[in-house]
């Protein structure tokens, strides 16, 4: 298996990254291209970039701000946020993007994704979900709309249907979690790994490094992202690394 | 100077974005006629190994590189323009590669799939970015450590199946040995 991979992510609003719990009391951290560039320094295996409030506001992504880090990173990018159709996903993969995330819109009408790894290849499409912790200890539901919208939908049988769709990637973020620094939602991500046999990637909740090494151990994640931790000034990419090598997990060094 | 291939596709941006980084002097191919002269070739190439194909053919650059590739030109793929350098793919029963090297493309057996993420080659002690889900089976090869194919190579023909353009610096020294490697 590749190393275990530490995304960085960067919420972006209006074009500045953003950070807040449980997706509300945003709070701007910077420029979107002198953040990611910095974090490619430090050792991210992957920049994602959420544009978190695109479906709310009923808008596509902006790209400006996109095409400018695109141009300037030599690691992975992935960009997302109101991807509603085709040339929504074209725009940002034409901007530069090497990966989509599709959320809001993916539920509404799974055939987006079918449209879009038809034509560029599942790879290119990570199916990103925001779920929450139902009644039932092992239910979970999805939530759209920057997480506002309560869907009702099990969490497993939308990663079943995103995944025969044709998602290359799952980017699972926990709602309860987001924000809180509790660390990641094991049971949950572990439930997802169980599920679909394309990469998941954990989000939402990390708040030292060693979250991470659990959420590799415990739920057997592909990559997890990190964002707070990061742009709070808490930890490094590179001390996480560490913790991650002293547990005897695979990295890419910094 | 090095011709890059357009026509098949790929994250354009981010190669030509590795030819600026690593001091590459480049021009842009996509037909036959243009490919004269002796400069190295790079066929980037994203999609499935039929599309791939398909753009090759319908440009004439399929049959052209091929003729290049007799006369001993020098010649790199990158991921799936990597892929058609060999002449049969599982992921397209039905399209014929450049045959460039003895094998075949097959899906990979592993999960999970894709195969995303970067993996360390031995070699060269490098951790390069991999996406697939298919990979050449040849004996000309180099592998990661669980076995996928990394990097082919027969005489002047080489592929790379990471993507050097995503894989930081580890890519552009990659490119860069490949690039000045008589």
């Amino acid at each position: 298996m590749p190393a275990k991979r530490i995304i960085a992510c960067l919420d972006v609003k209006n074009g500045r990254t953003v950070k807040g719990t449980g997706f509300k009391n945003l709070q701007d951290m910077g420029d979107p291209e002198e953040m990611a560039n910095s974090l490619q320094e430090q050792g991210a295996d992957e920049i994602a970039f959420l544009d978190i409030t695109a479906s709310r506001e009923k808008r596509p992504a902006n790209m400006e701000w996109l095409r400018r880090a695109a141009n300037s990173l030599s690691i992975p990018l992935t960009a997302g946020g109101g991807v509603k159709t085709l040339e929504d996903a074209s725009k940002l993969l034409e901007a530069g993007a090497d990966k989509v995330t599709v959320n809001t819109q993916a539920v509404v009408n799974p055939k987006l994704i079918t449209e879009i790894a038809d034509r560029y290849g599942s790879q290119c499409c990570t199916v990103a979900i925001d779920a929450a912790q139902g009644k039932a200890p092992n239910g979970y539901t999805v939530r759209t709309m920057g997480g506002t919208l309560d869907t009702k939908i099990e969490l497993r049988n939308w990663l079943r249907t995103a995944e025969a769709a044709g998602a290359g990637e799952i980017l699972l973020t926990s709602w309860n979690r987001d924000g809180t620094r509790q660390g990641f939602h094991i049971p949950m991500l572990a439930l997802a790994k169980g599920t679909v046999t394309v990469p998941v990637i954990a989000s939402g909740g990390a708040g030292c490094s060693e979250h991470f090494t659990e959420v590799f151990k415990k739920a057997k994640a592909d990559a997890a992202l990190a964002a707070g931790i990061l742009h709070r000034g808490e930890y490094t990419i590179r001390q996480i690394k560490e913790t991650m090598e002293q547990e005897g997990i695979e990295v890419r060094p910094c | 100077m090095i011709d890059l291939i357009t026509a098949a596709g790929g994250n354009l941006g981010s190669v030509r974005s590795l030819l600026e980084r690593t001091g590459t002097g480049y021009r842009e191919i996509d037909t036959p006629a243009q490919l004269e002269g002796g400069s190295p070739i790079l066929i980037p190439g994203v999609g499935s190994f039929g599309a791939v194909m398909e753009r090759l053919n319908t440009t004439g650059l399929a049959e052209a590189i091929r003729e290049q590739a007799i006369r001993g030109r020098k010649i790199m793929g990158i991921c799936s323009g990597m892929q058609v350098l060999l002449k049969e793919s599982e992921e397209s029963p039905e399209a014929t590669g450049l045959g460039l090297i003895p094998g075949r493309v097959e899906k990979l057996k592993k999960t999970p799939l894709p195969n995303i993420g970067w993996s360390r080659l031995e070699r060269a002690n490098a951790y390069v970015y991999f996406v697939n889900s298919y990979h050449a089976v040849t004996k000309h090869r180099e592998d990661t450590a669980e076995g996928v194919t990394a990097i082919v190579r027969k005489g002047s023909i080489t592929g790379f199946q990471f993507h050097p353009e995503k894989s930081h610096r580890a890519g552009e020294e990659l490119f860069r040995r490949w690039r000045d490697a008589r």
